[in-house]
């Protein structure tokens, strides 16, 4: 059943139900992954668009499609090939013949859902890639002049391989940056794999209903932005962010040494936003440090970058956060 | 619609709890590390006191401790916990940032922030706190701290050597300090006093303020004393009343020649300024009624004593001019003899509290020195044990002794002359119709002569002079009946190989006893040579021998009995100066002639053998 929210206290119990029924939904869908779903509900639920990392075939594409189905979006999916065109993912005006005679008329093109499956984004182009970013940033799409409105609300989930990285075009760090999340999409382990054959083999396919319209959503975004913040963790926050700086005085020995650059300001916006979401639907009205813990790898490891000795060395960005949540202090001055 | 409501008070009840419980962990912790700085404070105290001397060093290692203490729980009270503590405490043990996100939004009305609040509200009434929030393990602490209790007290009962050291100089220090406050009370006094003239108090002030600032930067009590005695010496000399008094006695011997003003100069020689205005006033009254001859004699006698400046000594012409100019003149001499005989009264007061003032403070010094340290001779811990407690008078068989007695004011004792190996002694007995004052006496020595010198009076402080070449210095103080007073010996100095004593005895006739005080001496028996062996030694000498029963005579005492008194140790005086070899040789031969008149054990004989051997080498 679905029906519109308002804020009251009854309301919010009912905003965690639904995401939790969501979950739930897609969970019936994909097998596992329960990490991955969160993480997704939550950069949905915070307005952001995600990026997925994972090898083929752990049902990345499936997951935003069931998606799509659960919170009655519009879906589409773009496959992203080396000789996408920009206006084949933006629209473009097309000559048609009417009975008033011959005119253009634009051609919406695959960008215009509401939840937009961009597969395999590092093998198009840089220029198909930044007309997709554009859009994901304005959302708005300017096509011969005139710009149009991306329909509301307006998530990309992109996916890329981290196999096959040859002959692909890797997305610059400022483009990197307008995802709010990078999920790690991890292989299923045995059970799930089992699961997984049991599933998909046995001929019948699981469906997931739709639990809150396109609508409900922007409620559920609304009162979920809205969860409080204590002053001493909204300033750990920042010291976590300012430790990905390698020229910070508070920053660990290991960023100094393998971190070419730090997180944006962004990196921090992304923490906070979804912090507040985890902390609804774990039953809270207040942020907690957990909160920030929990959503501090995917919305980090995107946005610093190690250096050529960090490389070499196979430091990785998750090394580093999972150091910085172990050695940045959470009550530093706090009486 | 859930009502807003802001959660101030509701707060603060919520977290009282927890408050409560942790402010008790946090002073009780306090607690713990101030007691483990305050031993540990004290530690230091008792530790250092065992390598640098330090008075009463058990006290201050006692308030070391306690202000440690007092310091950590100020601290503690400084540091101690609010509610946004109580807050994050109570989020540590598992309410997830509920609390201080509520504390922090409790004056908030917004719906989102009353629901949080609730949300903490309940939680925070179902939280354990005792057991989520336990007291944090101290054993580590406890330890040390018993640890270090009992060092602290075994540190502080163990005796220390250098305490005796400590409070020597403690004392020395205060006798000094006392001593300045001696010198601040003359000061004040000098300043006061209306018969002194300028030059007078300026001359007075200057010497009081040199001997301050040498106190001041006197190291030791002998420092002290030695300035003390020189600016004695300064200040007498300048408040002498030799001259003054001798024209004043000229003066009342020629008013005396006339049978007129005869009275007057006997008030005068007796320096009774009341008596000598009200005889001057007399006869003042009784000029009118004097004829010629009376008043040309008066005019003579005044002439003598006072010679009128204006007239040159002539008589003026008319009688009534004269006897107006007589009158005149008697008032003159009155007024000036009157002011004369008040200048004299008051330096002879301001030597008395002098020469009281500074010798009290000597020997106090010298007396808190003795007492608090281990700077006197064998001569003067034997001295002090022997003094002659009841004896008559003091004991002296000295030979060529001489006595020098003076009356009226202080007396000065005369010197002692001897010849080459003989011992002498002098001794000055004053007495005065009003108020003694302390005698001095003072020996000199010869090449290998003893000098000392005993005063003999109300308070009396005797001091010893130093002898030369190989002399010894021994002060010897008594009493005399009728007045408390405290005999106190200062050894001079020897010069060359001098030793120092002070014997001290007191009449028992009338007076109250007072014990003489130690003696002290620079040096040793002899000056030790760099190895610290002594070529000749201080032996004293006992009253009557050893052993045998003597009658010793003593001086005879105001009161004029005399009474027998039987010692169990006879009285020690100042001895001789022996080579150390000779002695050495007679303690043996007593020693071994003991051992043969008794059974000693053989392995006994053998330390006492070892023990000479020792001490010859």
């Amino acid at each position: 059943m679905v029906s519109p929210l308002d804020t009251g206290e009854t309301q919010v119990a009912e905003v965690v139900d639904r995401i939790q029924k969501i979950e739930s939904e897609v969970a019936g869908v994909m097998v596992g992954q329960r990490d991955v779903i969160r993480e997704v509900m939550l950069c949905l639920m915070a307005g952001g668009h995600a990026l997925l990392e994972g090898v083929p075939g752990l049902g990345k594409t499936l997951l935003v499609r069931t998606l799509g189905s659960v919170l009655g979006l519009k879906f589409a999916r773009i496959q992203f090939t080396p000789d996408l065109m920009p206006a084949d993912i933006m629209g473009t005006n097309i000559m048609t013949e009417s009975e008033g005679g011959r005119s253009f008329q634009f051609q919406p093109g695959a960008v215009f859902a509401n939840l937009v499956l961009a597969d395999e984004i590092n093998r198009a182009t840089p220029k198909t890639q930044s007309a997709l970013l554009e859009a994901m940033q304005e959302r708005t799409v300017s096509v011969a002049g005139v710009t149009r409105p991306l329909p509301q609300p307006f998530f990309v989930l992109a996916t890329q391989n981290p196999l096959e990285m040859e002959g692909t075009y890797p997305l610059p760090e400022a483009q990197l940056d307008r995802f709010l999340f990078k999920i790690a999409v991890p292989f299923p382990d045995a059970e799930d794999l089992k699961q997984i054959l049991i599933q998909t083999t046995a001929g019948r396919t699981a469906t997931a209903s739709p639990v809150v319209t396109g609508e409900g959503m922007a409620v559920l975004i609304k009162a979920a932005t809205q969860v409080p913040a204590a002053e001493h963790v909204t300033d750990y926050i920042v010291r976590l962010l300012l430790a990905t700086h390698p020229e910070q005085t508070g920053a660990p020995e290991q960023v100094r040494k393998y971190v070419r650059y730090g997180a944006s300001p962004r990196g921090a916006q992304a923490i906070l936003t979804t912090a507040r979401i985890r902390a609804l639907l774990d039953g809270r009205f207040n942020v907690a440090f957990e909160d920030v813990a929990a959503v501090a790898l995917p919305a980090l490891r995107h946005r610093f970058f190690i250096n050529f000795e960090g490389e070499a060395e196979g430091v990785t960005t998750d090394t580093l956060i999972k150091e910085l949540l172990a050695t940045v202090p959470k009550n530093k001055g706090v009486k | 619609m859930v009502k807003a409501i802001t959660g101030d008070g509701e707060m603060c009840k919520a977290l009282q709890p927890v408050f409560r419980h942790i402010t008790r962990q946090h002073y009780v912790l306090w607690l713990l590390k101030s007691i483990v700085t305050g031993l540990a404070g004290a530690l230091l105290i008792l530790t250092g006191a065992r390598f640098l001397p330090l008075a009463d060093s058990v006290f201050w290692a006692g308030m070391a401790g306690l202000a440690c203490l007092c310091a950590g729980m100020v601290r503690a009270w400084q540091l101690r916990p609010g509610y946004r503590t109580a807050a994050l405490a109570a989020d540590n043990a598992g309410l997830k940032e509920r609390a201080t996100t509520a504390w922090q939004l409790r004056h908030a009305e917004d719906l989102l922030a009353g629901y949080q609040r609730r949300d903490a509200l309940d939680h925070l009434s179902r939280l354990d706190y005792r057991q989520m929030l336990p007291w944090p393990r101290s054993k580590r602490e406890f330890l040390l701290a018993a640890g270090l209790f009992m060092t602290v007290l075994a540190a502080a009962l163990w005796p220390n050597p250098l305490d005796e050291v400590a409070q020597a100089r403690k004392q020395a220090g205060r006798g000094l300090a006392e001593a300045r406050q001696e010198v601040r009370q003359l000061q004040k006094q000098v300043q006061k006093e209306k018969q002194f003239d300028d030059q007078l108090k300026n001359a007075l002030a200057k010497e009081l303020t040199g001997l301050q600032r040498e106190l001041a930067r006197a190291k030791s009590v002998e420092e002290g004393a030695k300035a003390l005695a020189r600016r004695e010496k300064e200040l007498a000399a300048k408040l002498s009343q030799a001259e003054r008094k001798a024209g004043l006695a000229q003066m009342a011997r020629m008013l005396q020649e006339n049978a007129l003003t005869k009275e007057a100069g006997a008030a005068l020689e007796k320096e009774d300024v009341r008596e000598f205005q009200k005889k001057m006033s007399d006869l003042a009254a009784k000029l009118p009624g004097l004829n010629k001859e009376e008043q040309r004699k008066l005019a003579q006698t005044l002439d003598k004593v006072a010679p009128d400046k204006k007239t040159g000594g002539k008589q003026t012409e008319g009688k009534q001019t004269e006897g107006k100019k007589l009158a005149d003149r008697l008032n003159d001499l009155k007024e000036q003899l009157a002011q004369e005989l008040a200048g004299a009264a008051a330096a002879d007061r301001m030597a008395q509290a002098v020469q009281q003032g500074l010798g009290q403070a000597k020997g106090r010094m010298l007396a808190g020195a003795n007492q608090g340290g281990k700077n006197q001779t064998a001569m003067a811990n034997g001295g002090q044990s022997n003094q002659a407690q009841n004896a008559g008078g003091s004991g002296g068989s000295n030979s060529g002794s001489t006595a020098g007695n003076n009356s009226g004011g202080a007396g000065q004792g005369s010197t002692g002359s001897t010849g080459n190996s003989g011992i002498s002694s002098s001794s000055g007995n004053s007495s005065s119709g009003g108020n003694g004052s302390s005698g001095n006496g003072s020996g000199n020595s010869g090449s290998s002569g003893n000098g000392s010198g005993s005063g003999n009076s109300s308070s009396g402080s005797g001091q010893g002079s130093s002898g030369n070449s190989s002399g010894n210095g021994s002060g010897n103080g008594s009493s005399s009946s009728g007045s408390s007073g405290s005999g106190q010996g200062t050894g001079g100095a020897g010069q060359g190989s001098g030793g120092g004593a002070g014997t001290g005895s007191t009449n028992k006739a009338g007076g109250s006893f007072a014990a003489g005080g130690p003696g002290t001496g620079k040096q040793y028996g002899a000056a030790p040579d760099n190895q610290g062996r002594y070529e000749q030694i201080y032996v004293p000498v006992r009253l009557g021998g050893n052993g045998a029963g003597s009658q010793v005579q003593g001086a005879m005492g105001d009161s004029g009995d005399s009474a027998r008194v039987d010692l169990d140790n006879a009285p020690v005086t100042g001895g001789k100066l022996l080579p150390y070899a000779e002695v050495l040789g007679q303690y043996q031969a007593e020693a071994r002639e003991s051992m043969d008149k008794q059974y000693v054990p053989e392995n006994l004989q053998d330390m006492v053998k070892d023990y000479f051997v020792g001490l010859a080498q």
